[in-house]
Order: structure tokens, then C-alpha cells, then sequence
């Protein structure tokens, strides 16, 4: 159908010129004009109807324009809308996980809230060896203090009770008690009560009250912390087991990346190696002693400290605690001076000495003392000139293999070369037999070694069997100790 | 001699006033890997443990003692976690600045919120820490409101640089805000997943991801896994199956590796904090390379 359409057309243009030629009649012309006539208004008709729905498409155009416009406007206000709920839910949201990363508040209420730390220590040995401790005696010298050996069979030994707390933010306070058997009696006292400074400008630091002095390295350690269950032989020589006493220490530490500090401390001078008497008196202290401590770390697995220090004190009757012979005593009058040399090296596997560690200690003691030696026996007195250059070290060695096992190597050595001469013997006692039963004469060097193994289950708790061959005494010794440790309670930070 | 030795201290004392800088001294890595994103470059920053130490059992050594002394800002993760040797550094330290209640003196512990608070403190429950679980920096949530805190720190002992310390928390927040977001993207697919901790040391990590713990090799903490302990653990795996067994680094390998042989759930090395890999290096990458690890474990 629409294919005819043309093809008519055509026909008719075709024709029309033919027929005018052809035709003379003018009806016929007009007839013809006629047919054009309505033709063309037929197309001007129709090209008016295609203008009007043109111009209606066009106005429709627009109408859909504007309403998509608007439709756009309304998304992007829902999509802000969205944005705004959007932000709230993630504020909410921010908001829940602030709740629960926020800190909450939990006062404590009681009134013990501010009562100090308390830590107990309790141990306890088993001790087996040959010799009789009521007999021992280092030969070569006077002894006191605490020394001597541990109690034989199966003992207490000794509990300690520590109490600590910031006294303000000025101030620190420890305290601890130490409890032990001597005989019948039981034994209470402070090893250590003191205060320390916490805010001194330019690391200044001061400590005052009863405490260990820095003398030597060990010397600051409690002994629940000691890694063999007695001291070094060089502690009992010099030290009496372990110096504590009365008085003050001002330290100061340098600002720099190596630990520097010096110190020095005036003490009451009552104690072994210092004496009796004229020393309680004095307001600046009976004993003075001066240190410098250095220490660092190499590498992560490393770390050493290195120490010097002398000590000073002018004991009057200080009295020997250990001789042989019976009915006689010996106290001392004179000056003495100890200077030591300390040396500790840790190492331990990336810096983590709870799985792995070892560590190297040596402490070198040299002493000299001169004065006069008061010599009692059955109520004979007699005087002895004593002039004592003594020294001795220690050197030991701890490894932990497994983080509950340790072992221990300890070798102990002492040295007097002390010059005894008797100035005064109104008794009439033998002189030789005086220089002998004083206990002062030098004879071979004591030695001992001591091997130990210990396990602990946690940090708190310790056992620990050791071993010692002993030729401290005159006669020699072979000690076996099975020792247990624990610490209740809140149990403080040990030094280095 | 005291000529030389007070012209030794005099030098000494004078290095330490020519040091304008401030020093920042660290108990764990991970605060002063914070601290470098919030104090200014030229501040010297130390770290007391390194990302393979425990910080539970280090010894209070000469070495931090040295470097305590001379901090104006100390900032550990508190809740007993330094325990061990914290309190004896700042008693040897000599130092005003960083005491408690000081500026100088930052615990973490305190601006977040405390997990595991123990109900009982018996040690018979091993070595717990009486004001809750101490290890808060595994989640990342916990590490902006410590950033928080040492900003305003920074502000209050070096209040001259207050506004470079603000644009820096400001960069840093916006920064780690966005990296949480990923974080939690790559975290949806473990939520509700079972693991088995060496020690409690993955609490906060775990609630952030929605994660549960459900076995640790610890018997009690800090108390060492035992043989008896261990096929307990295996008879409890075999019946029913954790996904993974979480270790930090410092933590002895051998447990795990043993309760992964003979069940087979494999046992993943976290990095615990900055250095415990050396991809860890800063915050946002010790996060990327937790998630990296834990969403490695397929089903």
C-alpha cells in the first residue's frame, strides 16, 4: 500500500504536462487547477496538523524537562538526607565504640586503699655438713656481724616482711622486718626502714633511715634474692654477711645515656666493721663511704654494670664473734678501710631473662685495718699491734636454661697477710699461744666452691639444692643446703 | 682531683641544659612509635623494650636508669605491666618530671577501658594484674585516646609548641580514622572466629574484631604450659576446633607448635607491637600485617 502511494504520484506529475500539451479544451486546464488546488491545500493542511503536534511534542519536551529537573533536585536532597543519617548512625556508632574503649571508673572504697604494700618473704633450709657451727672461724680474721654458717638440720631461717608506699611526691618509705630464730629467743628487726627523695632537682637523690650500703653490689640485695643461699666468703670476712646501718646517702646521677652515678653515705658506724662506743655518738656518722657506679647495655642481649667504693670507720670494741678458743675474747680499737671493686654482666637472649639469662658477677675486696687488738682469757688481758692488709674476691656464675631451671657456679677465695706483734701482756700469758688463739695469724688462703640448681614455679616461688666445698675453716667441709623461697603478697621490683 | 670532678659535672650538667629537645622515654614500643607521630622530629625518643622483649619480665637495668633520668615524659602501658621494674627505675631515676602524678608522668592504662579486671586476686590464678588486662595497645581504638592523652601531655610541658602538637594529632587522627576504617573492612570476615592464646595478651584485638578466645596454652597466667595442660587442650580442640593459635613473638614457640601438630589448626605469629616483625615498623603497618596475618588463615 504505502509502495503505491509514490508510484501515483509520480504517474500523476508524469501525465499532468502530456495532458496539458494534449489538451486544448480549458475545462480540462481548470479541472487540472483545480486537482493542484486542493492538493496543495491537502498539504498545507496536513503540514499544519505535523506544526501543531511539532509544537505539542516541543511543549511536552520542556513539561518533561522541568520535572526531571525537579526530580533530579529531589535525589540530591534525599541523597544529603541519606548523608545526614548516614553521619548520625557513624557519630552514633563512633560514640558506642568510644563507650567501650572508655575508661570506667573504679574507686575503690575501702579505707585500706591507701595502706602500704605489703610483701612476705618465707624460707626455710635443710643443712647438712661436718663441722660445728658454734666452732667455726676463718683463720686470718676477725669476724662479726652475721657471719658464720647456717644453722645445721632443718631451720626457719629468716622471714622478711617488707612495707612500702609513696609517703607523698616527695617522698618514698620502705621497711623491712626481719624475723629469725637464735636459739630460744626470736629475733626482730629492721634490715632496712628508710625514706627516699623522689623530687630533687638535677638527679639528686637522698636516702636517710636503716638501710644495706652501696659498698658493694651484693651488699643491696635482700637475701631472698641472692642466687646462692649464703653469702660470699668476702661478705663474712668484711661485711659481717651483709652491711646495713643507720644514717644518710646522697647520689647523684649524670644526665647521660651511660649510668653515672656517684654517692656517698655517712653512717651511724655501729655495725661490723664498724664498732661500738665513741661511734654512737658522733652527729656526721662513725662510717663514710664514697661510690661511682657505671653501667649500660651492649646490643640488645647485653648489659654490665662496673663499680668502685671505699668505705671508712674507726671501730672501738668492736668484738670478734667467732673464736676457737674457749674463755677468750678479742675486740679491736683502730681504723679500717675497705675498698672494693664490683662487676656484674647479664646476658639475656633479645632481653628476655624470663626465658634465658646469664650472669657473671665478681667482687674484689681489699682491707686495711691497724690498731690494737684487746685480748681477754680468763680474765688475763693482753694487747696485740695489728696491722691487716686482707682481700678476697668472689666470682660467679648463673644460668637459666629453661625458664623455671637455673644452676650456679660459685668460687670464693680470701687472702690476710696480717703483721700481729704483742705490745702488752701484763698476764703473762704465752705469747704465741696469745697470737694463736686470736685467731688473727695467717694461714692458708680460704677457698670454697659452691655449685647450686634451682626451680621456681613462678616468679614467687623458689626451691633451690646446693652444694659447697668449704675451706674456709681450718678444717675443710663439704655443705649440702636444700632451701625454699617464697614471696607473698605484692612483691616489688628487684635491682639489676 | 675536685677541680677535675666538678669541671666533669659541670660539663655534664651543661650538656643536659644544651639539650632543648624533648626527651620522651617509653616503656613499650608502641608508645613510642605514637609518640614519633604526635612530638615534634626533633624530640629524642627511647624505648625501655623492644618489640621481642616481654615487657613483663625486664630487668631495671643501668642503662634505663640513665635514660629515665634525663625524660620529661614517661609513658608506659600501666596496669601492673611494668611491675617488675617501673617502680625501682622511678625511685632510681632521680627524676621530678616523670613521678606519678605528674605531667611527665603518662599511664596508658588509665584512658581506656580495663578488660578482665580480676573479681579475686588469689595467685593461685597465676600472675594476673589486679587493675585488668594491660595489654590495651591490640586495638586501635585504645591507641587514639592514648594519642589523645599524650598530645595534651606534650601540650602541657611544651606549651610553646601547643599548635604544631595539635596539627599533629589532628593529621595523625584523620590518618589512623581512616586506616580503622579499613581495618574493619578486612576484620568482617573474622568475627565469631575461635582462637586459642598463648597468653592473655590478645583480649582487646579480639573484642575489637569480634573475635572469641576460647583456650589459653597458659595454665594460669604467667605460669608455663605444662604437658597435663596441653592435651587437656588437645582433647578440647579435637571436639571442637578453634581457627587459629595466637602467639606473640617473645612467647616460647614450642607449645603451639606441639597443639598445631596434633590438631592441625595452625598456629600464627602476631606481631604483639612495633619490631615484633620486621615489617611492623610503625603503628599503621603493625595493624595492616595483624590483619594481613589473621585473615590468612582460611577456613
Amino acid at each position: 500500500m504505502l509502495k503505491k502511494i509514490p508510484i501515483a504520484m509520480g504517474l500523476a506529475l508524469f501525465c499532468a504536462p502530456t495532458s496539458l500539451l494534449l489538451a486544448a479544451d480549458n475545462t480540462d486546464l481548470k479541472a487540472i487547477q483545480e486537482q493542484i488546488e486542493a492538493m496543495r491545500a491537502d498539504y498545507e493542511k496536513r503540514l499544519e496538523k505535523m506544526e501543531k503536534r511539532l509544537l505539542q511534542a516541543e511543549a511536552q519536551a520542556a513539561a518533561a524537562k522541568k520535572t526531571a529537573s525537579l526530580a533530579q533536585q529531589n535525589a540530591s536532597q534525599a541523597q544529603v538526607a541519606v548523608n545526614n543519617v548516614q553521619t548520625d548512625i557513624d557519630s552514633v556508632q563512633e560514640d558506642m565504640e568510644a563507650a567501650e574503649t572508655a575508661p570506667v571508673n573504679t574507686h575503690s572504697k575501702s579505707g585500706n586503699a591507701f595502706n602500704p604494700a605489703i610483701s612476705l618473704v618465707l624460707q626455710g633450709r635443710a643443712s647438712t655438713y661436718g663441722n660445728n657451727p658454734d666452732d667455726w672461724h676463718m683463720p686470718g680474721f676477725q669476724l662479726g656481724g652475721e657471719s658464720g654458717l647456717p644453722p645445721r638440720g632443718l631451720s626457719l631461717g629468716e622471714t622478711e616482711l617488707t612495707f612500702s608506699a609513696n609517703a607523698s611526691d616527695w617522698f618514698y618509705g620502705q621497711a623491712t622486718l626481719s624475723v629469725s630464730d637464735d636459739g630460744d629467743e626470736t629475733d626482730v628487726g629492721f634490715e632496712e626502714a628508710y625514706i627516699d627523695t623522689l623530687s630533687l632537682p638535677y638527679g639528686l637523690g637522698l636516702r636517710f633511715g636503716r638501710f644495706y650500703s652501696a659498698i658493694a653490689f651484693q651488699n643491696t640485695v635482700h637475701t631472698h634474692a641472692w642466687d646462692f643461699s649464703d653469702s660470699p666468703l668476702a661478705y663474712q670476712a668484711f661485711l659481717g654477711g651483709q652491711y646495713s646501718d643507720d644514717g644518710l646517702r646522697l647520689s647523684w646521677i649524670a644526665p647521660t645515656d651511660t649510668f653515672f652515678e656517684v654517692g656517698a653515705e655517712v653512717l651511724r658506724g655501729d655495725n661490723y666493721p664498724g664498732g661500738d662506743a665513741n661511734n654512737n655518738s658522733k652527729i656526721y656518722g662513725g662510717a663514710h663511704s664514697a661510690f661511682i657506679h657505671l653501667g649500660g647495655d651492649f646490643g640488645i642481649d647485653n648489659s654490665w654494670k662496673f663499680g668502685l667504693a671505699q668505705m671508712f670507720v674507726q671501730p672501738e670494741d668492736r668484738v670478734s664473734s667467732h673464736l676457737q678458743a674457749p674463755d677468750t675474747s678479742l675486740s679491736y680499737d683502730g681504723d679500717s678501710r675497705l675498698t672494693t671493686a664490683s662487676a656484674l654482666y647479664k646476658w639475656a637472649p633479645n632481653g628476655n631473662p624470663q626465658q634465658r639469662a646469664f650472669t657473671l658477677e665478681s667482687e674484689y675486696f681489699y682491707r686495711s685495718e691497724s690498731g690494737v687488738q684487746h685480748f681477754l682469757q680468763n680474765g688475763n688481758s693482753a694487747s696485740i699491734d695489728y696491722d691487716g692488709p686482707q682481700q678476697g674476691f668472689y666470682l660467679q656464675g648463673v644460668y637459666k636454661f629453661r625458664p623455671e631451671w637455673r644452676a650456679g657456679l660459685r668460687y670464693d677465695w680470701l687472702h690476710s697477710n696480717n703483721k700481729l706483734r704483742v705490745s702488752s701482756n701484763p698476764g703473762g700469758l704465752d705469747p704465741h699461744q696469745i697470737l694463736a688463739d686470736s685467731g688473727l695469724e695467717n694461714s692458708s688462703d680460704p677457698y670454697r666452691l659452691t655449685a647450686m640448681m634451682d626451680f621456681s614455679h613462678s616468679e614467687f616461688g623458689r626451691f633451690r639444692l646446693q652444694y659447697e666445698y668449704d675451706h674456709s675453716a681450718a678444717k675443710s667441709d663439704n655443705l649440702w643446703t636444700l632451701q625454699y623461697i617464697f614471696s607473698l603478697g605484692t612483691h616489688g621490683a628487684h635491682q639489676f | 682531683m675536685m677541680k677535675s670532678l666538678l669541671l666533669i659535672l659541670l660539663y655534664l650538667g651543661g650538656l643536659s641544659s644544651a639539650q632543648a629537645a624533648l626527651n620522651i622515654f617509653s616503656g613499650e614500643p608502641e608508645w613510642a612509635a605514637l609518640a614519633k607521630e604526635l612530638s615534634l622530629p626533633d624530640s629524642n625518643i627511647y624505648s625501655a623494650t623492644q618489640g621481642l622483649q616481654d615487657p613483663h619480665h625486664i630487668q631495671a637495668r643501668p642503662a634505663l636508669i640513665a635514660r629515665l633520668r634525663s625524660a620529661d615524659l614517661l609513658i608506659y602501658s600501666g596496669a601492673e605491666l611494668e611491675v617488675g621494674w617501673l617502680p625501682l627505675l622511678l625511685r632510681r631515676a632521680h627524676n621530678a618530671k616523670v613521678q606519678a602524678g605528674k605531667p611527665g608522668n603518662l599511664d596508658a592504662s588509665q584512658t581506656v577501658r580495663l578488660r578482665e579486671i580480676p573479681k579475686n586476686l588469689d595467685r593461685a590464678e597465676g600472675d594476673i594484674h589486679a587493675s585488668g588486662n594491660p595489654h590495651i595497645q591490640t586495638d586501635p581504638r585504645n591507641i587514639l585516646r592514648v594519642a589523645n592523652e599524650i598530645s595534651h601531655r606534650l601540650k602541657r610541658i611544651d606549651p610553646e609548641h601547643s599548635d604544631a602538637y595539635s596539627a599533629r594529632l589532628q593529621d595523625f587522627t584523620k590518618r589512623w580514622k581512616a586506616a580503622m576504617q579499613r581495618w574493619k573492612q578486612q576484620g568482617r570476615s573474622l568475627r565469631g572466629e575461635k582462637v586459642v592464646v598463648y597468653h592473655d595478651q590478645w583480649v582487646y584485638l579480639l573484642h575489637w574484631l569480634k573475635m572469641e578466645q576460647v583456650a589459653t596454652l597458659e595454665p594460669k597466667p604467667g605460669i608455663p604450659p605444662t604437658p597435663g595442660h596441653l592435651s587437656e587442650l588437645k582433647a578440647q580442640m579435637l571436639a571442637s576446633p578453634a581457627r587459629m593459635i595466637l602467639r606473640a613473638p617473645f612467647m616460647d614457640e614450642k607449645p603451639g607448635q606441639w597443639l598445631s601438630a596434633q590438631t592441625g589448626i595452625p598456629t600464627i605469629t602476631l606481631p604483639y607491637t612495633i619490631g615484633g616483625d620486621p615489617q611492623a615498623n610503625d603503628l599503621f603497618q603493625l595493624f595492616d600485617l595483624t590483619l594481613q596475618r589473621l585473615t590468612a588463615v582460611q577456613p
